[in-house]
């Protein structure tokens, strides 16, 4: 009941935020050419939303099953996240040198609290689904495919590396220093996360790799919403601190995050420049086999 | 010339033959704080105050089943923090500490700890009665603080939040132990009680020989049912629990050169309708002894109440509700203890003798299906039955009508137990975060918390009028458990250094916010030595005040016991 109560909620926060930001930075001109050709749009863009489709299922059968793997095959690395996190302030603290998430959470206060949690359940949907409605009323198709591209590499990726990883968040080690902040101040919340995702899901941060991704694309549609730039960056550090802030993630996880979205997007880059084909791919793998030697030829 | 060379490579071959020394590093298993905050604090305390010591610690939090698979069954682990689901009785230490069972799985000495002297008298406290037994009983723990086997840390209390608009009459700490839920008085028509789960292991595996699925084994123990329960009276705290005769209708004694008791069952069904007989029992001993029923070359006894199981002797079958019991003890109050366990239907458990092949498990032929099945539907002969289970998210039971408890085959039960059934069915929830747990019941869609709740919720109860806080203390300790197979924690003097490392007082005040008591040792009241009662310090004291560290004090012990540092580091020769 209340995980329906706070769904609605964040749908209709969303909903109203994504209608607010597209009448503004969309444009009415864009809108009605949108309307008017979304049939040829939509069947530009259709095999990728359904890779998508097959990303997300996948990803939901691996989040599922992907723990009990996980703790019979996984590399058990919270520890180590522990121990590397303790280091990265030292070039600040060189003396006594502090856990990043505590040091971030000793500057709270209720209004951060407050306004990292909002960023981290409301601001990072919005932020993702923003570019989809965005890019979908451009007349060019790329910036959508590259989009789509790139969010199913962040949790391909993303999934891979929980299966093969399997770590808890700073709230679940550094229980006396550092709070769960999210949970134990909007416990409403854990409803979601909990029915979404699994507390050993922590590494990389895919709160962090999807925030960045979708700001870095942001760069690629500079000349169309040249506002976006701003808004897509504020919001996407945000959610960065927030994954820390709240107690969710170690710094480590924040920064493998980066890297991921840095790569997701580059992928999504070249997939557009050279797509891949059918005829590519028989290619590759008639060179792959020739290289074989002593097969006949 | 050619002689110089020649003793130069000598001096070269002599630095070089020896073994480079490293620093020494060990990773401490424990519960993630969804799981298990306390442990955890007790675990990242201990970890900073050995790293200042100067030896690498990797803190290691894994799942419970994960955990305890590691340690109990794999014995897989340098350094364990977690607590020891104890039920307050001396003979639980001969479980944990007896060398014979160093090689088996489960909580029998799961340290791989071996002392001559000390089976000798945890041996002795099996047949002594009255104050000698007590004496022994506190030699043991003089031994225990001594040689560090376990470094026990504290008592935790259990605490519960509760809702009294449908139900009333709760246990404090909320229902626990089997016998609580039928004290239970229902207030309006509401048949059906509801109850949140933090730990959701019960509604994965419902099998009551899976030590790492069990605590105390209190949900299983609705759905099975023992000889006798031992049941507190709850307006007597402190007085030792009262044997009830349960699935046994009857219990005589026979004292003689073998202790002896002839049983007679009540008359009762198994969940799937089939009568429980004799035969059950005499099955349920051979098989807790050993679930490969002698097919295996080495027994492979159960992981859990091995203590017990391992007081009976032999079980004869006199007809279909009456056996004979033979004790390896001869002190009454001991042998009761064996008959604490949970009766298994004969008919199901007979075929999971067979070897299991499943992973998970370090297998080998050494693990039967017995160990290792999930046990799902959960046949037992206990006042509740299995209805329906989701993983991980809820788990319903209801009342099973043809249980003696409803047939009028009822002597010697009390009272309390008798009156009209409180509820028809439970529906148990599994609340993601105790914070979570507590604004379900805000929201009146729970009735109270099955299983303890950790302290940093208390405000949020107590300031709300709609729900009360009720706690408990507990037998359940917090401890460090060594693996003594691995160096250097096979040595005493190490192991004793590291219980320096860790402040209890502080540790109770700061990680468990006061609810808790600071111990030493392992048991409680009458059975703890007064020498080493709890007064503000450890007979082994910390090395600091107030919870910090004095490094120079905490190195000086380690190099006292014969330990080198190195730059700053303790440093062994060697793979460590």
């Amino acid at each position: 009941m209340t995980l329906l109560l706070v769904l609605g909620q964040l749908i209709g926060v969303v909903l109203l935020l994504l209608a607010t930001t597209t009448a503004l930075l969309v444009g009415r001109d864009r809108i009605i050419e949108t309307r008017r050709a979304y049939r040829e749009r939509f069947a530009s863009v259709a095999p990728y939303v359904g890779l998508l489709g097959v990303v997300l299922v996948a990803n939901k059968i691996a989040r599922d099953i992907g723990p009990d793997i996980s703790w019979l095959v996984g590399v058990r690395i919270t520890g180590w996240l522990e121990r590397i996190d303790g280091l990265l302030l030292w070039p600040l603290f060189p003396e006594e040198t502090p856990q990043i998430v505590v040091w971030i959470q000793s500057m709270a206060t209720p209004e951060l609290t407050a306004y990292f949690s909002f960023v981290y359940v409301y601001g990072y949907v919005f932020l993702l689904a923003f570019p989809l409605v965005a890019y979908f009323a451009l007349p060019r198709p790329e910036p959508l495919r590259r989009t789509i591209v790139a969010y199913g590499t962040n949790y391909l990726l993303g999934v891979l590396c929980y299966i093969v990883f399997i770590a808890y968040g700073p709230r679940n080690l550094l229980a006396e220093q550092a709070e769960g902040l999210l949970f134990s101040q909007y416990t409403q919340y854990q409803f979601v996360t909990d029915a979404v995702n699994h507390e050993t899901n922590v590494f990389p941060s895919l709160h962090t790799s999807m925030a960045v991704t979708a700001a870095l694309l942001a760069w690629t549609t500079r000349d169309e919403y040249p506002l976006w730039i701003p808004i897509a960056a504020a919001l996407a550090a945000s959610v960065v601190v927030s994954t820390m802030y709240l107690g969710i993630h170690w710094a480590t996880d924040a920064i493998f995050g980066i890297v991921l979205a840095w790569f997701s997007v580059r992928v999504g880059t070249r997939f557009e420049e050279t797509p891949p084909t059918l005829d590519g791919a028989k290619h590759r793998l008639s060179a792959a086999l020739d290289a074989i030697p002593g097969r006949p030829r | 010339m050619a002689t110089t060379t020649a003793g130069c490579m000598g001096n070269v071959r002599n630095l070089v033959g020896r073994q480079e020394v490293d620093q020494l590093s060990l990773s401490i298993a424990t519960l993630p704080a969804s799981e298990d905050p306390y442990a955890v604090r007790i675990a990242t305390r201990l970890a900073e105050n050995l790293r200042r010591s100067g030896i690498g610690i990797v803190i290691d939090p894994v799942r419970p089943d994960v955990l305890f698979r590691d340690v109990l069954v794999n014995h897989d682990f340098d350094l364990y923090v977690a607590r020891y689901p104890s039920h307050g009785d001396p003979d639980e230490l001969r479980s944990m500490l007896y060398s014979p069972y160093a090689e088996e799985s489960g909580w029998q000495n799961p340290f791989g700890f071996a002392d001559l002297t000390l089976d000798e008298i945890l041996d002795e406290q099996r047949t002594d009665e009255g104050e000698e037994r007590i004496d022994t009983v506190h030699e043991i723990q003089r031994q225990v603080v001594r040689e560090q086997p376990f470094t026990v840390v504290c008592f935790p209390d259990h605490l519960g939040a509760v809702r009294n608009d449908r139900f009333e009459g709760w246990p404090d700490g909320g229902p626990g132990r089997p016998p609580d839920y039928f004290g239970i008085d229902r207030v309006g028509s509401e048949s059906t009680l509801q109850l949140l789960l933090g730990d959701g292991r019960i509604t994965r595996n419902r099998n009551p020989l899976a030590v790492e699925y069990r605590n105390q084994a209190n949900f299983t123990g609705l759905l099975y049912d023992p000889l006798i329960r031992s049941i507190r009276n709850n307006s007597l705290p402190d007085s030792e629990p009262d044997p009830i005769p349960w699935l046994a209708g009857s219990v005589e004694w026979t004292d003689g050169e073998i202790l002896s008791a002839t049983v007679r069952l009540r008359e009762t069904p198994w969940h799937d309708g089939k009568p429980v007989t004799a035969r059950d029992v005499a099955f349920t001993y051979e098989f807790l002894s050993d679930t490969s029923l002698g097919a295996f070359d080495t027994p492979v006894p159960t992981p859990w109440r091995r203590g017990r199981v391992s007081l009976v002797d032999s079980v004869a079958v006199q007809d279909d509700r009456r056996f004979r019991l033979q004790f390896t003890t001869g002190n009454r109050s001991v042998a009761r203890r064996s008959l604490a366990v949970p009766i298994l239907p004969a008919h199901i458990w007979r075929e999971r003798a067979d070897s299991a092949e499943i992973a998970g498990l370090e297998l080998g032929g050494r693990t039967t299906q017995a160990l290792v099945d999930s046990n799902e539907a959960a046949i037992g002969s206990g006042p509740l039955q299995f209805v329906e289970a989701t993983a991980d998210e809820s788990l319903s039971l209801e009342v099973f009508p043809d249980h003696f408890l409803h047939t009028g085959h009822d002597d010697g039960i009390p009272d309390r137990f008798l009156e009209d059934r409180p509820f028809e069915r439970i529906e148990f929830t599994v609340a993601p975060s105790d914070d979570a747990a507590v604004e379900i019941l805000l929201e009146d869609r729970a009735d109270a918390t099955a299983d303890g709740l950790q302290a940093s919720v208390v405000p949020r109860i107590v300031r709300s009028d709609d729900i009360s806080l009720t706690a408990r203390g507990t037998e359940f300790f917090y401890h460090i458990g060594y693996n003594c197979r691995r160096a250097p924690m096979v040595d005493p003097n190490f192991r004793r250094a590291i219980a320096g490392h860790i402040d209890r007082e502080a540790t109770v005040a700061d990680s468990l916010d006061g609810y808790g008591i600071p111990s030493e040792v392992p048991l409680k009241g009458q059975w703890a030595p007064g020498d080493l009662l709890w007064d503000g310090e450890a007979s082994r004291p910390f090395f600091g005040t107030d919870g910090t560290l004095d490094e120079a004090a905490a190195r000086e012990a380690f190099q006292e016991a014969g330990y080198q540092y190195d730059s700053g580091k303790l440093v062994r020769r060697g793979p460590t």
